[in-house]
């Protein structure tokens, strides 16, 4: 490096050579100073892979996964329990008196998913909604999880509580004071027994079953017009009809598609009867109703009549009958003549209907005699059942009779009068206490039969699931076993019987029910769950065994109907009744309508309010309204107008003393002057998902009205204020020109008559017709499995149910009412319903609706980041973790099927109700929950696919279509959904794709949807549509 | 009347002299702010903070703090970052268009107005980033090899837009800066503070005015003007590409792309021609900015409102001639439907308002061509409204139509942006000469050799 000093600046520089010159820049190369030795000992890769390391430590750190949760492997694995894998039990939903037989399915020991148990014959393997949602009253936070004493709640445990209560019991006994238990319908014969042996033990108990919502009216009717019953039908309250075999049904004032009777049964039979495949077995429904009902929505024609004048209706029906002669049925003679005032023409007249539809309505009675019947509805006055009854007896309706099904009676309701007088003498101290057996009569009495002041003079005792009404003036409040913990049985029709098995153990410190009264009744504090297990063993070891004709032995008869659920004991075939005339003296009555009328609902969804506390099913739109959290006044538009009512207008309904302020929904097809409201809202004390939601009709429930459920003269006059009703679908009045039938002329809703499919198969294709549109693009062919979806339009009812179960299914969180207001509701399926022609004498379509994982899917093409893309077998996929939440691909779906996580609903709603530990273990494991600002949408149940892959790569089988079901497919109790690949000739979806009546959606668009409609074909007449 | 066409008028009135025009424009950056200024940035800065909160709570809770609903995924979001987009156009307009057209009078106000396209793309661009729901994600729309192997997906318009926004915001910000290093070293030959000497001289680059820097300043502007001027018509094609791709009625129309142009340099010169009408007068620009410069910016609105006009008429037209039963719904409920105040307000304000601009008395007089350029920024800010909510509200299938309601937050961040907005114009026009010295300098009387004499 000594060079020569050539150059220097300064004398500075010249001298001082190391600081300047000697110092060069760069190395000239690698000099024999370097050694390797003296360097660190970290290799260039060590150092990369710590560098690496540090930086993904450092990005682990900084990552708070919020959602993150640790997972723990069982300690002691119980046998049945496998991780991953699900387990199925039979059992009977108790939830109502209808006692659907059900299968739950189990992950992990919890339940998360119930359906309907195929072998049961009853429900035939369909639930209702509340049957389905059932679940979340099994994880509800505010459940009653210890037994408690005084209106302040003051725990307590079990054993002091037996005790005092045994103590108080056998006080009662010796002072001869009664007990008075209180309890809904009883349709379990070991309940019934429980009961009894609680009444042996105290004589002095005495049990008062009573509904809010009962066919009270009908039952009386039944039993008044055939008086001399016999063999199996001597405790039959009624007789269901055989609609799957019915050609012509007259439905009066009664919803037996969405309500009334068993009514999942019902939509399963009647849409038998509306297969496309099968035109001569096509029924036609008439609907006489005032109140706008799903029926009447799925009715081929409607007549819009008032309830007091059903009668007359049914008097002019059997007058016209009669005149014809034809009728092997001879009516009494003095009845006849009475007869002579009716006539079709002026009774149409009178009530602005059209005669002709009421002669096509007695033709067709007539004709179609021995398959047509009329069934009446629960609301109706007994008297109108019994003219129901009597026409069924001239068109032989009792071929239709159902009567190896006949509904079965363990107990008589109470009338008004064995409560008004029970509880004046519990006001008169000679009460010592009242049981409520899972009972609400605070809110399902009548407020004058003074349940609240009895209450004071007693010691009232209520065994229920959650807080209500009257557990706020209960002495002890103790928490019960849900449905999905319980031992049970159910005997609903008369040759059915079926098991309730608990699935989890319960929860919290609740107990079997029944198993209470049996520790009271032995007199002993020692609680055993099995008590009454043993009891239900004993009672089908004494009664059900026998009968069953079983050939072994009763474990084996007993393990057997553990695992099928259900167990059906044929019975001789019944006589025929024999219709009883002298109940037609009843028919004399006259009805006058009166300024307004009331009529009082069964709410679908809630029953008489003991379901307002699912969260599920207050966001259920209401079928016929679309209305969610709330109910309203449902009243004709023209009604409205004279009031000056607006949509959610506040009117006052009055009836006597009561008063109701109540929001006004303007509801095409109600009668005018007529206004229907829902039972089962306004409830108090049921926690923050069901409290204060909707307005109160019972106090209403009185004997003044012309039935328990109608009112006439009730006044009604515009109140003051404004309410915001919830509903999914926006209410366009049909007077708006530009926006009228748009349904209709953009080919969303294609229908026809089946005069036009029987003369021209066609047709539809005629009527819209399409150019073929092409793409510029290549397109993909699917040539392996291609999932698919097809709705049969005639079939479908629009009952809701696919929704509910699509909702347990695919863990939809519940958003509340505010977010519904405004649109954001997250259910990936819904129903869609239109109106057309008249705000009087609207036609109704129904659509459900979910993804159509359109093969030329438009949301895919406009994702920015990809995260919605096609699977090769066609489905329309969407990549949580990847979705940015752009919202572009909801503004491009023409269907608007897609939905938005505006907030994360689960800490959104109700001050994060769904982050509660309890309710985690409700969601479907298979199921990813979404967090907030991700879009979802119907996936045609992914994980059901999934699971059929894996089922079928296990048997070591070829995997087909019809191998996975999807939650609403296994739900829809009308059949109406199919699901398979489509690409599989043989599958249903592929040949329904081939009918003369399919359409997709949107066909002009080229995107090609894989869901697939049959059109809607009515049973008119020859006529048009228009003219009905 | 004889009129000397070959004669230009002069676009500086007056004969200032070169240091007279260094002193005043540089005088507001030179001055303490005073009481007016401050209230002024007081009201400004409160609105930001509002827009800020509304935005903090939003990012904290979700989307659903705004008025969006199902139907309805796009509202104030999309219609506030279109509308501020579109507030953009007029500065690359002016100050590249215009350049290459050798239009002189664009000098005293091509660096107000490029400011304002800065400003109103950097308002604008927070809008894309943070309607999305999860915007800490938003790394994931700029293609980037990531151990994942994901990638965007280029069919998207949106990402389109990331690219078309984000090379339109450099470029300009480029050009705007560029055009400012001539001052920039004014301003540092005038600086007596420390301070704002060494931060001139940084952003000056070293320029000392010679001949060499002035030969490579003129042909990189030159070079960034005509590279600028295809990016004006870029930037609202390809926003306007978001709405034409999809497939919803309303937004499905080829004619978007020059209409959403237009659009822009009308809404764009509003905006300007607002702005400048005070700066002139605070800051006594009145000879710089003049009244035929003023005259000539409404011009231009009166021919983009028009086109605008001729775009509203010619959707009907089209919606009409294609048959397309949808189409014309959708036009139709427009006009009538659920949404019609909107469509009205936007008519009234972009159609038939600008009208008045053919009366050369209006077009003169500041207060009345004010009102009409605020008139025609709420129409413009309305036509996207109407574009993007009244066609979402009501599409396809009648069963999920729903009205969307905005909330406060909605309207929070709406006064928010302009208070972001005005905010860094009051900022700017206390930092930077507002006009720029170099290029008025070449304008004035005298500057320029001419053959046609007699002027001087």
């Amino acid at each position: 490096m000594d060079q020569i000093k050539t150059l220097w600046k300064s004398a500075e520089s010249y001298y001082d050579s190391s600081s300047t010159n000697q110092v060069t820049e760069f190395a000239d190369s690698v000099t024999n100073e370097f050694n390797p030795d003296t360097m660190s000992g970290v290799s260039r890769r060590k150092f990369l892979a710590l560098v690496s390391a540090g930086t993904a430590f450092a990005a682990t750190a900084c990552t708070n996964y919020r959602d993150k949760k640790e997972i723990v492997e069982y300690v002691n694995k119980p046998d049945s329990a496998n991780t991953g894998l699900p387990n199925y039990y039979a059992s009977t939903c108790t939830e109502c008196p209808l006692a659907c037989g059900i299968v739950i399915k189990t992950r992990e020991g919890r339940p998360i998913k119930i359906d309907g148990n195929e072998l049961h014959p009853i429900n035939l393997g369909k639930t209702c909604v509340r049957g389905q949602g059932t679940i979340l009253n099994l994880y509800d936070p505010i459940r009653l999880k210890k037994p408690s004493r005084g209106s302040k709640m003051l725990t307590e445990d079990w054993k002091t509580i037996d005790e005092e209560l045994i103590a108080l019991f056998k006080k009662a006994t010796s002072d001869k004071k009664e007990i008075a238990i209180l309890h809904n319908t009883i349709f379990s014969p070991s309940q019934k027994a429980a009961f009894n042996v609680f009444i042996a033990a105290y004589p002095t108990a005495k049990l008062y079953c009573y509904e809010n919502f009962c066919d009270d009216s009908k039952r009386e009717a039944f039993a008044l017009s055939y008086s001399d019953k016999q063999s199996c039908c001597s405790s039959a309250s009624s007789i269901p009809f055989k609609l799957n075999q019915a050609k012509v049904i007259l439905s009066l004032e009664s919803d037996f598609l969405g309500n009334e009777g068993h009514f999942v049964r019902n939509i399963k039979q009647f849409s038998e009867t509306r297969d496309v495949n099968k035109l001569d077995k096509f029924s036609r429904l008439y609907v006489a109703e005032a109140g706008m009902s799903l029926t009447g929505m799925n009715s081929d024609y409607r007549l819009r009549l008032t309830p007091e004048k059903q009668l007359d209706f049914l008097l002019t029906i059997i007058s016209a009958i009669a005149a014809k002669h034809v009728s092997k049925f001879e009516l009494p003679l003095d009845f006849a003549s009475k007869l002579n005032n009716y006539n079709i023409k002026k009774f149409a007249d009178e009530n602005g209907i059209k005669a002709q539809t009421i002669d096509y309505l007695v033709d067709d009675l007539i004709k179609n005699t021995g398959s047509s019947c009329v069934i009446s509805g629960n609301k109706l006055p007994k008297e109108v059942h019994i003219a129901a009854n009597l026409i069924n007896e001239m068109i032989e309706a009792q071929n239709l009779c159902d009567c190896e099904y006949c509904q079965t009676n363990y107990c008589d309701c109470a009338s008004d009068k064995d409560l008004t007088d029970m509880l004046g003498r519990a006001k008169a101290g000679q009460v010592a206490a009242i049981i409520n057996f899972d009972s609400n009569p605070v809110y399902q009495l009548p407020q004058e039969f003074g349940y609240s002041e009895a209450s004071s003079k007693t010691t009232v005792i209520t065994l229920s699931e959650f807080n209500n009404e009257t557990s706020s003036v209960s002495h002890f409040v103790l928490p019960i076993n849900h449905n999905l913990e319980s031992w049970g049985d159910a005997n609903t029709n008369c040759s059915v019987f079926s098991l309730q098995q608990p699935v989890i153990a319960p929860l919290y410190d609740t107990r079997q029910k029944e198993a209470v009264l049996l520790i009271w009744a032995s007199g002993k504090a020692d609680y055993n769950d099995k008590v009454y297990l043993n009891l239900i063993k004993d009672y089908w070891q004494k009664e059900v065994f026998p009968k069953s004709g079983s050939a072994a032995d009763f474990d084996t008869f007993w393990y057997s109907c553990l695992h099928d659920g259900v167990v059906e004991i044929k019975s001789t075939k019944c006589d025929t009744l024999k219709f009883n005339f002298d109940a037609l003296k009843a028919l004399d009555k006259k009805y006058e309508k009166k300024d307004f009328t009331l009529l009082i609902n069964d709410n679908p969804f809630f029953g008489t309010g003991k379901f307002v506390g699912n969260g599920w099913l207050q966001e259920l739109p209401h079928p016929v309204t679309k209305l969610t959290w709330d109910n309203c006044a449902m009243i004709a538009p023209a009604t409205a107008k004279e009031l000056g009512v607006e949509m959610g207008d506040f009117i006052e309904v009055s009836s006597g003393n009561n008063k109701l302020k109540i929001p006004a929904f303007h509801q095409p097809g109600m009668a005018e002057k007529t206004i229907a409201i829902d039972l089962g809202y306004g409830r108090k004390n049921v926690g923050e998902i069901g409290s204060e939601v909707g307005f109160d009709v019972s106090p209403f429930i009185s004997s003044n009205g012309i039935s328990k459920y109608i009112y006439s003269g009730v006044t009604v006059v515009k109140g003051s204020g404004h309410y915001k009703l919830a509903t999914t679908q926006e209410h366009h009045s049909l007077d708006e020109k530009f926006v009228k039938d748009l349904h209709l002329k953009r080919g969303i809703v294609r229908e026809g008559t089946v005069e036009e499919y029987k003369t021209t198969p066609n047709f539809l294709k005629e009527k819209f017709e399409e150019g073929n549109p092409v793409s510029i693009h290549s397109q993909v062919s699917y040539t392996g499995m291609k999932w698919a979806m097809a709705l049969d339009m005639n079939k479908c009812v629009g009952c809701a149910l696919c929704v509910q179960s699509c909702n347990v299914e695919n863990n939809i969180p519940v958003v509340g009412k505010d977010q519904v207001a405004n649109g954001r509701e997250m259910h990936w399926m819904r129903v869609d319903r239109y109106y057309s022609g008249t705000t009087e004498e609207p036609i109704v379509s129904q659509q459900p609706i979910n993804c159509s994982h359109c093969d030329n899917a438009p949301c895919e093409n406009v994702c920015p980041v990809v995260a919605t893309s096609h699977s090769p077998d066609g489905l329309n996929q969407m990549v949580y973790n990847r979705c940015v939440g752009t919202r572009y691909c909801a503004n491009n779906c023409p269907t608007k099927v897609r939905r938005y996580n505006f907030f994360d609903f689960r800490e959104h709603f109700a001050q994060g109700y769904y982050t509660q530990d309890s309710l985690s273990l409700l969601h479907n494991p298979e199921v990813t929950v979404r967090s907030r600002s991700v879009m979802e949408k119907c996936t045609f149940c992914i994980q059901r696919i999934m699971e059929g892959k894996q089922e079928a790569l296990k048997a070591g089988k070829d995997f087909k279509g019809s191998d996975v079901k999807t939650a609403c497919q296994v739900a829809c109790p009308a059949e109406a959904i199919s699901f398979g690949d489509v690409n599989d000739p043989e599958s249903d979806v592929a040949k329904i794709r081939k009918h003369d009546l399919s359409y997709s959606l949107l066909d002009e668009l080229y995107i090609k949807s894989n869901v697939h409609y049959i059109a809607r074909l009515r049973n008119t007449n020859s006529e048009k549509n228009s003219e009905r | 009347m004889s009129v000397d066409v070959l004669h230009e008028p002069s676009v500086i009135e007056g004969r200032p002299t070169f240091h007279e025009i260094n002193e005043h424009i540089t005088k507001p950056t030179e001055v303490r702010p005073d009481r007016k200024y401050m209230i002024a940035l007081a009201i400004t800065s409160s609105l930001l903070a509002l827009g800020a909160t509304c935005m903090i709570i939003t990012h904290w809770y979700g989307i659903g703090m705004w008025g969006n609903n199902n139907p309805v995924g796009w509202a104030f979001d999309i219609v506030n970052f279109v509308f501020w987009i579109g507030i953009g156009h007029a500065g690359t307009l002016i100050s590249a268009i215009l350049f290459l057209f050798r239009q002189k009078w664009r000098t005293g106000i091509a660096r107000f107005a490029e400011g304002m396209t800065i400003f109103a793309v950097m308002t604008a661009g927070i809008f894309p980033l943070m309607h999305v729901g999860r915007p800490w994600l938003d790394g994931w729309l700029f293609p980037y090899p990531n151990q994942n192997k994901l990638w965007v997906n280029f069919t998207s318009p949106l990402l389109w837009d990331v690219f078309a926004v984000s090379t339109y915001f450099t470029v300009s910000a480029i050009f705007w800066y560029m055009g400012l290093v001539p001052d920039f070293a004014s301003m540092r030959d005038r600086a007596t503070v420390k301070f704002k000497k060494v931060i001139y001289s940084i952003f000056s680059l070293g320029w000392r005015h010679s001949n060499r820097h002035w030969q490579h300043y003129e042909m990189m502007y030159l070079i960034l003007a005509g590279f600028a001027t295809p990016l004006v018509l870029s930037v609202h094609t390809i926003v306007s590409f978001d709405f034409a791709v999809s497939i919803l009625p309303g937004w499905h129309t080829t004619i978007f792309p020059p209409y959403f142009v237009a659009g822009a340099v009308f809404s764009g010169f509003a905006m300007v021609q607002n702005v400048l009408i005070f700066v002139r007068k605070i800051f006594n620009f009145e000879h710089i900015i003049t009244l035929d410069t003023l005259e000539k910016m409404n011009k231009i609105m009166l021919a983009t409102g028009m086109m605008v006009g001729y775009a509203y008429g010619m959707e009907f037209f089209i919606a009409w001639y294609s048959g397309s039963p949808m189409e014309m719904f959708v036009f139709v409920n427009r006009a009538f439907g659920n949404y019609a105040w909107a469509y009205w307000i936007m008519v009234s304000c972009n159609v038939i308002f600008p009208q008045f601009f053919w009366s050369r008395k209006i077009r003169r007089t500041i207060p009345l061509m004010f009102i009409i350029g605020v008139f025609v920024n709420v129409g413009m800010w309305f036509e996207r409204f109407v574009i993007i909510v009244s066609s979402l509200s009501r599409d396809f299938l009648p069963s999920s139509w729903a009205y969307y309601t905005p909330t406060f937050y909605d309207i929070g961040i709406l006064l928010g942006s302009f208070g972001l907005f005005f905010t860094l114009v009051l900022l700017f026009i206390k930092t930077l000469p507002v006009v720029s010295i170099a290029e008025v300098k070449a304008v004035i009387h005298g500057s320029q050799p001419t053959h046609k004499g007699g002027n001087h």
